[in-house]
Formats: structure tokens, C-alpha cells, sequence
């Protein structure tokens, strides 16, 4: 017996280092920005101006970059994925089903550096010697105004990141979609509705929970996206209407400017936005987490 | 205690949680024989044979009170572990154990133990797979995995499985639910060839397997042990009305 | 009549939607892999894989550093993680729930949510500060994002145990512990390996945690407390610079490292399917 304790004690051992490594976690962030958190107090968090030289620092060009493009990203991401969904839960022959969904869950499995460096060579460029011409007509309003020099812009960011948080989405969708009986369909199908009215009447509403769940994971997903983000954005902590400008996120200033911060209160205040985006996507997680978990006790 | 009682069963009760399902059970198992325990569904029979190689209390809520003694010991006041070492259990479903060969199912309970001569397991593995009616079909791919066999036999590995840590006990429980009747009269003439050596509690719900093969049948309902004695005397001559109600198909 | 023909022509459209909606995923990829593959193979040489790259600037060298710290990191990481996570996973898998065992279950799900950038000012300020940029650091804040997901599909792979399984294992008179290590891990090996390769195919492609903690490292080193490179670095660094020569092997790096991945995860589909 005294064998099985000890095993015990040792696996207990474990997993208390992950409670401990949590709050650990949770302590340095908040104690190592706590400089900026005594100079600024919580006005740090809506501070627009960002200049390192004069020890100014406010993170509110972050929260706009990082609210704005995955905002907007989710928004195209959510309409994408629906169709994909749809497309695979109804349409699509099983076989079909299995080597589409493959690979879309591909695309997560994809490097967010070897997107990012496709977005450079590509969608960037792609950005600034077409899509900003076609959108033209629309410069009267101001999210479409001006233009970009590089490619290298929020709309650029957006267009990636819509990629990438796509295939999360759409497989939650299509996971909700699947578990919709099939009989409520057939009653539908019978009084001889067409496909998209049974989807509009019968599926979605049915399947709204998990749907939402999934959105919410996305959105998570999208405010914690780092790389790709921060290659393609412009990274310059401006806050314009236009998302033709650079634009910065708070993932993607962390990863710039963190190596060569000037300073200690730049420091603290780089940590300090890193705690701020931790708890936002920590929440999108634990809020899409609930959502679902309680999804999935209804459907039981 | 009589030579040939192998174990006697005092005043057993056992719960889960609130429910109780055994009360106050007092019978022997007598020494390599077969003894043959009946009853419909949910009256107790598993949870007794669970209570003799103490499996029953690692349940949640699990509560046990009484004895069960065994060669003169109380197993309760054992260690729990040496009891189990002493029997061996055959369940419902055919368990191999998953990701194993058949030659590693067998010999995992001699390993666990400390064992080590490779020759000496190897002469385990062989006999015991040959006590249990298996050599002849699987002595050339004892490298496949145990899964990989039909029912019928991978019921017979978990009996050579069983037999392979040479216990004293084998508990049987329902061995041959789960399969075709011709694997089922195998098994049948296995366990009465092995009760030469071990003595055998064989839980069924089949009322003619137990009168094939058990030397005494206890006849449990509602935990209780309504009726035990020798299977020919509960068959045709039962001493309780209930007994003979059960027998005869009223209900069950 | 009329009702039926527009009713026609919408579900038509909704088809067409649901159509341009999934080449709006399908294409991107495909053109991904192809310009990697294309733009990579470039790139790729002999030289390519065993030289250290030249002073930014100059034509010619290799990525053999990050090869070599992409392993040392790969190596580091999961060595700490697996039995971290393994053990965990059996914790929560095979003993009673309470609420210490759930805390633990909602704490590692967390962890699995956080950005990874985060992860790496985690390891920055426990590490980094103390002991400088060294490829423990690096191997920490991966290891943040690898424990959660060897945690979750170790413990899943554990849970589709069957119980009887353990039964007999203990009715063979084997004490808890060495069911649970002998018997029950061997039977659930094939899903815990499963999440292993899945967690070292993420880490792999990981860059933000590496950015200030393993640093990156020009030369080739011999001791894990040195700054490293990897594969994602060197694709970030060169990608953002102003040669084309170093473009030219981002791309290169970028093609070994999707083919590192994209291996991973087929075959774990592949075993998967069996």
C-alpha cells in the first residue's frame, strides 16, 4: 500500500505545480507592471498616446487595433464559416465531408510565421496594388478613406486573421449543425421547404448555442493571435478610422518592442498590456467554454 | 472449519451508498468444487463475488460488513492486494488487456509480481494457456495482440490470464454471457476439468449452465441468500417456494 | 407560382454562397502550401542545412542554427511536459473527483487558452531576468502551451479505459499504482502518443514565446542555458528584414518547418483512422 501513497503524493505533486504555476503566472504579470500601473493608474488602460522617448504610455492604441481587427475579422469569419459549415454538415457526401473538414483543420495547423510571411509576400502586396483600387468607390466612408503606401495595414491583418480563426469556427458550427435530429428536417424537407429555409428555420436557431460558443472561442482565438498580426499591420500605435493605415495590436507591440524597450516603465508598461490582453482572452475562453459546455447539456 | 470449506461467509452484508445489496449472507464454498450462484438480475450476485476478492469496496460509496474467511483468515482483515493475489476473477466481457499480446496478457500478473525468469514465464504462459484450452490455437502468434481474437477465445485468455498467478480462487462472473453457445459449452468443459486444482464460484444467469456444471447452487433474490446446497438437491427438490418459482420460470 | 421561382432562386444563391465561402478557406491554403513549397525548395541546398548564416547582408550560409535549436527546444520542452502532463492526466483520470482535482482541470484548460506571447513574458520575467535569454526559457514558455494539451487528450485517452480493465488488473492482485503505470497507460499509449505529437507539432511552429526568451542565436551552442534559435525566429527575422536573400531562406525555413508539421499532423490522422 505504502507503494500506491507514494504514487499518489507524486501525482498530486504534479498537478499542484500547475495550480502554482497559474498563480504564479497571474503574480508576476500583475507585480512586474506595476510601475506603470502607480504612474498611470487604470487610466493606462484608455491612455491614447504611446511614445516610449517621453516615457508616455497609454494602451489604448492597442485595445482599439486589437478590438478593431478581430472584430471585424470575426464578423466576415463568422459569415465564411457558416457557409462552410452548412456546405460540409448538408451538402457535402460524407467522404467529401471528411477530406474538407481535413483540411480546413489544416489551416489551423499552419505556423502563424509561415501565414504572416505569406501575408507579406502576398496579401499585403495583393492589398496595396488591388483590393484598396476596388474598394475606392467606398473611400466616402472613413473606414475605406486614404491610402496605403506598403500594403501593410489593418485591412491586411484582418484579411489574415479571418483565415486564420476560421477553421475553429466553422468546425464548431458544423459540429452544432450535425447534431440537429434529423427528423426536424425531414418534417421541414416534407412540406417541401427549400434547403436554405430549413438551415434559416430550423438548424441555426437549433443549433444557435453551440454556434455561439464557437464564435466566442474564435474571437479568443483572434484577439491572442501574435504573429501573423504583427507582420502584416504596420505596427505603428495610431489610432485611425481607416483601415487602410497601420494599425498595432496589443499582441503585436509585446512582440516588437519588448526586446528593445527603453526603459523599466517601458517595460512594465509592455507587461502591463500583457496582462491586459490576458484577461480579455482568458475571458472570450472561459465565457465560449461555458457556452458550449452548457450547448452540449442541452443537447443531451 | 470443516477440511473441505474453502471459504466461509459470515453475516455479509455490503452497500452502495444507501442501497443495500446483500443481507446478511452466511454460506461456504467448498474446496475445489463448483459452486453455482443464480439469481435474476440485480439480486446481489455480483456484488457478492465482489465482496470475496474485495473489489466491491473500491466503488464509490461501497460499504461492507461481515466476514469473509478464508482458510481460517478474515480477508478483510488482510491486505487487500495479498487477498486478490490468492483469486482470480473472470469477467462478463471478455478484458484482454488493450495494446498487450496474448503472450504479455498472460504473463503480466507473474511480471507484476517481480518475476523476471524469462524461462520460467515462458513454462507459465505455456501451461496456462494450455489449462485453459488455448495452446494449441494461438502457440503461433502469442505476438498478436489479445484483442485480436474472437470472443470465445479471448474469454479463454482471461481465464489463462487468471490461472497464470496460480490462485486458489476463481471467481467467474457471467464468463459466458457474452458469447456463442458453442464457445459457451468450452468454456463449461474447461471449468469443470480446472476444478481439479482451484475452487471455482461461478456467477450465471443461466439456470442450466449452473445445473451442467455447479457441484452446489446458492439462489440469491433481493440480496438474500434464499436457498444453497448441493445443485442437484436446490434443482429438484428446493426447499424454498421462492427457489422453486425461479426454477420453474415464474419469473427471472 | 411566383412564391416557388424566387424560393428556386434563393436556395440557389444560398448554394452558391456556401460554395465561394469555402474556397475563400480551400484556395488560401492550397496557395500557402504551393508558394512554400515553390518559393522554398528555392532556397533549400546542402548548404542550406549544415552552414550558420553570414552577417546580415551577405549572400550564401544556412539555417543549420535553427535546425539545431528548433531540436534542442522540440527536446527540452517535451521532457519537462510529457511526464508533467502524463502524471496530471492520471491524477484527474484515476482517483475520485473533488474540487481540487476540477480546479486543476478548469487551471490547465485555461492555461491552454492564453496567447501564446504571453506565455513568453511569463518566462521572461521568471526566468529571463535572472538568468538571461537561454533555451530553458524558451523550453518554459512552450511548455506552458504543450502541458494543457498533453493534459487534456492524456486524460481523455485514460477516461476511454474501461473500467473492467482496471478491475482485472487489480483482481490479479496488483497494487493501484502499478495497474495504473503497467496496465492502463499501456492500454491508453496509442491516444496519450496521439496528443504528444499533436502538442510537439504546435510547439514547433510556435514564435512569439520564443521572441525574448530563447532570443535566437547565430551560432550553433553547446549548453541549454545559452540563447537559441529555431525555425520560427529565423522565418520572422529574415521575413521582416530588408534582403532578399534572407527572404529567400524564410522561405526555405518556412518549407521545412510546414513539412515537419503538416507530417506530424497526417500521421496522426492516419493513426487515428486505424
Amino acid at each position: 500500500m505504502r507503494g500506491d501513497k507514494l504514487f499518489l503524493f507524486l501525482v498530486s505533486f504534479f498537478a499542484l505545480l500547475i495550480v502554482l504555476l497559474f498563480v504564479l503566472f497571474f503574480h508576476q504579470l500583475l507585480c512586474n507592471s506595476i510601475p506603470t500601473w502607480k504612474r498611470f493608474g487604470l487610466s493606462f488602460v484608455f491612455g491614447k498616446s504611446w511614445n516610449p522617448l517621453r516615457n508616455d504610455f497609454g494602451a489604448l492604441p492597442f485595445l482599439y487595433g486589437t478590438i478593431l481587427t478581430s472584430t471585424l475579422s470575426l464578423l466576415i469569419s463568422v459569415v465564411l464559416s457558416l457557409g462552410i459549415a452548412v456546405f460540409l454538415s448538408e451538402m457535402a457526401p460524407p467522404r467529401l465531408r471528411d477530406v474538407l473538414s481535413s483540411l480546413i483543420e489544416l489551416i489551423a495547423a499552419i505556423p502563424s510565421v509561415i501565414i504572416g510571411l505569406w501575408g507579406i509576400f502576398y496579401v499585403a502586396p495583393f492589398v496595396r496594388d488591388h483590393l484598396q483600387y476596388w474598394l475606392e468607390p467606398l473611400s466616402f466612408i472613413p473606414l475605406f478613406s486614404g491610402r496605403s503606401l506598403t500594403g501593410l495595414s489593418m485591412l491586411t491583418a484582418i484579411i489574415i486573421l479571418t483565415f486564420m480563426i476560421t477553421p475553429i469556427i466553422s468546425s464548431i458550427m458544423k459540429e452544432s449543425l450535425m447534431m440537429v435530429p434529423e427528423d426536424l428536417k425531414e418534417a421541414l424537407y416534407s412540406l417541401g421547404a427549400r434547403r436554405y429555409e430549413v438551415m434559416m428555420k430550423v438548424c441555426i436557431p437549433y443549433a444557435k448555442v453551440g454556434i455561439l460558443g464557437g464564435v466566442i472561442l474564435g474571437y479568443g482565438r483572434a484577439v491572442g493571435e501574435t504573429m501573423a498580426v504583427t507582420m502584416v499591420i504596420g505596427n505603428s500605435p495610431v489610432i485611425s478610422a481607416s483601415l487602410l493605415s497601420p494599425g498595432y495590436t496589443m499582441a503585436a507591440v509585446i512582440a516588437n518592442e519588448f526586446t528593445e524597450a527603453t526603459g523599466d516603465l517601458h517595460l512594465s508598461s509592455l507587461i502591463a498590456v500583457a496582462f491586459i490582453l490576458l484577461v480579455v482572452s482568458l475571458s472570450m475562453n472561459l465565457i465560449g467554454r461555458v457556452v458550449i459546455w452548457k450547448w452540449q447539456k442541452q443537447s443531451l | 472449519m470443516p477440511s473441505d470449506e474453502k471459504i466461509a461467509i459470515r453475516n455479509l452484508s455490503a452497500w452502495y451508498g444507501d442501497f443495500q445489496a446483500l443481507k446478511n449472507i452466511n454460506m461456504v464454498i467448498r474446496d475445489r468444487s463448483i459452486t453455482a450462484i443464480i439469481g435474476p438480475s440485480g439480486c446481489g450476485k455480483s456484488t457478492f463475488i465482489r465482496c470475496i476478492n474485495r473489489l466491491h469496496e473500491l466503488k464509490r460509496g461501497a460499504k461492507v460488513e461481515g466476514e469473509v474467511i478464508l482458510d481460517g483468515r478474515d480477508v478483510y482483515k488482510m491486505d487487500p492486494v495479498e487477498v486478490r493475489s490468492r483469486m482470480g476473477m473472470v469477467f462478463q466481457r471478455p478484458n484482454p488487456f488493450p495494446n498487450m499480446s496474448i503472450y504479455e496478457n498472460v504473463a503480466i500478473g507473474l511480471k507484476l509480481r517481480g518475476i523476471k525468469d524469462k524461462e520460467y514465464i515462458d513454462k507459465v504462459v505455456r501451461e496456462s494457456l494450455q489449462k485453459a484450452a488455448l495452446w494449441e490455437e494461438v502457440r503461433d502468434k502469442l505476438h498478436e495482440l489479445g484483442t485480436n481474437l474472437s470472443g470465445g477465445q479471448q474469454q479463454r485468455l482471461c481465464i489463462a490470464r487468471a490461472i497464470a498467478t496460480n490462485p486458489e480462487v476463481l471467481l467467474l462472473d457471467e464468463p459466458a454471457s457474452a458469447l456463442d453457445p458453442i464457445s459457451t459449452s468450452k468454456i463449461e468443459d474447461l471449468l469443470v476439468s480446472l476444478k481439479k486444482e482451484y475452487t471455482i464460484v461461478i456467477v450465471t444467469h443461466n439456470m442450466q449452465q449452473a445445473a451442467r456444471i455447479g457441484d452446489y447452487t446458492a439462489f440469491f433474490l433481493n440480496g438474500e441468500l434464499i436457498e444453497y446446497g448441493k445443485t442437484t438437491q436446490v434443482f429438484e427438490n428446493p426447499r424454498d417456494r421462492r427457489t422453486e418459482e425461479y426454477i420453474t420460470g415464474r419469473f427471472g | 407560382m411566383e412564391m416557388a421561382k424566387t424560393k428556386l432562386i434563393k436556395d440557389k444563391i444560398f448554394t452558391i454562397y456556401c460554395f465561394i465561402s469555402l474556397s475563400f478557406a480551400i484556395l488560401p491554403l492550397i496557395h500557402i502550401v504551393g508558394t512554400t513549397l515553390v518559393r522554398g525548395i528555392k532556397a533549400v541546398s546542402l548548404e542550406f542545412f549544415i552552414s550558420l548564416p553570414k552577417p546580415p547582408g551577405e549572400v550564401g550560409g544556412g539555417i543549420a542554427n535553427a535546425i539545431e535549436g528548433s531540436i534542442i527546444l522540440a527536446a527540452l520542452t517535451m521532457s519537462f511536459s510529457i511526464p508533467v502532463g502524463i502524471l496530471t492526466a492520471i491524477y484527474l483520470s484515476e482517483y475520485q473527483d473533488n474540487w481540487f482535482r476540477n480546479l486543476v482541470r478548469l487551471l490547465s484548460d485555461t492555461f491552454a487558452g492564453t496567447p501564446s506571447i504571453v506565455a513568453g513574458v511569463f518566462a521572461y520575467s521568471l526566468i529571463v531576468r535572472k538568468f538571461g535569454f537561454s533555451a530553458i526559457a524558451g523550453a518554459f514558455a512552450l511548455s506552458i502551451l504543450a502541458i494543457p494539451t498533453i493534459v487534456r487528450s492524456s486524460e481523455e485517452a485514460l477516461k476511454l479505459v474501461p473500467i473492467d480493465v482496471r478491475e482485472a488488473g487489480l483482481s490479479l492482485g496488483a497494487e493501484k499504482w502499478k495497474v495504473i503505470t503497467k496496465i492502463v497507460i499501456r492500454a491508453a499509449r496509442p491516444g496519450i502518443i496521439t496528443g504528444i505529437l499533436l502538442a510537439l507539432a504546435r510547439i514547433m511552429g510556435e514564435t512569439a514565446p520564443l521572441l525574448f526568451t530563447a532570443f535566437g542565436n547565430p551560432e550553433f551552442v553547446r549548453s541549454p542555458f545559452e540563447p537559441v534559435s529555431a525555425l520560427p525566429l529565423v522565418i520572422y527575422v529574415y521575413a521582416t528584414s530588408p534582403y532578399p536573400d534572407w527572404h529567400q531562406k524564410a522561405w526555405g525555413a518556412a518549407l521545412i518547418l510546414m513539412l515537419m508539421v503538416l507530417a506530424i499532423n497526417l500521421a496522426v490522422k492516419y493513426k487515428l483512422r486505424r
